[in-house]
């Protein structure tokens, strides 16, 4: 049965409308987690401190690496175990997998060739503070709850 | 307000709930783009001037491209969840808008 003449149509529409919107508003992104935020700032701030001395033997630092792994194991795990956080969780695979070429990767050629050259340390510590910055603001982009707003920038 | 009224000013809500949203999309997105472009274009110049005055490495040199491209990587995440909060921000808005004249028309 259609509905032939415009106020019918229109009170189609309206309620079709109405009802695809209601079906359809639950969130489809986490919203801001300060927890996270601050995973991210701190892990920042330590990373940037330890590839600082990638000049010097590797094993001179072993417990430091060892201790920054860990803090960036629990920062992904804390992201994945977040439901609707399918892209901060993946920011975050690729930043530690020592596969690939951020924090994760450094450390991994840090260990396997003992010490790194300043000018590439450099570079590198450029690089991974962007990539920081990228989880970050993605995370402070976020829709906060009310008891968030003023917390952080 | 007749139904017919009802239908158009949400029509109009709508229109300009959209209109506010879209640009600020796809301008955060081409921002993005340039902005990466931009700072690529950049790395690369530096990286073979140092690689040419033996500063660094060839295989620091392949090393530090193959770290552009995960960055890179985690630049198009950050756009594509933020373009999710716009959107959800634009649905939230859109249900507030039919709400919102919904109930002025029937006078809640």
């Amino acid at each position: 049965m259609c509905a032939r003449n415009p106020t019918s149509r229109r009170l189609l529409f309206a309620a079709a409308l109405i009802a695809l919107l209601s079906a359809g508003c639950a969130p489809t992104i986490s919203p801001y987690s300060h927890v996270a935020y601050q995973y991210g700032v701190d892990l920042k701030v330590d990373a940037l401190r330890l590839m600082d001395d990638a000049e010097e033997p590797f094993t001179d630092h072993e417990r430091r690496v060892e201790r920054i792994r860990i803090e960036l194991q629990k920062a992904f795990e804390f992201a994945r175990g977040r439901p609707l956080n399918e892209h901060s969780t993946s920011q975050w695979k690729i930043m530690i997998d020592p596969e690939n070429h951020l924090i994760g990767g450094f450390l991994a050629r840090w260990e396997s060739e003992k010490q790194l050259s300043r000018p590439f340390i450099a570079e590198s510590q450029r690089l991974v503070a962007t990539a920081f910055d990228r989880i970050i603001q993605l995370e402070s982009g976020k829709i906060r709850a009310d008891s968030d707003r003023e917390e952080t920038p | 307000m007749t139904l017919t009224e009802l239908t158009d000013r949400l029509l109009e809500d709508l229109e300009a709930a959209f209109r506010e949203a879209l640009p600020q999309i796809r301008n955060a997105v081409l921002e993005s783009g340039r902005e990466f472009a931009h700072d690529m274009r950049h790395d690369l110049l530096r990286w073979q001037e140092l690689a040419a005055t033996g500063a660094i490495s060839k295989e620091d040199l392949r090393w530090l491209v193959q770290s552009r491209a995960d960055l890179a990587k985690l630049t198009a995440l950050r756009d594509a969840g933020l373009a999710r909060v716009r959107i959800d921000e634009l649905r939230g808005r859109i249900a507030r808008t039919i709400a919102g004249t919904v109930i002025d028309t029937v006078g809640l």
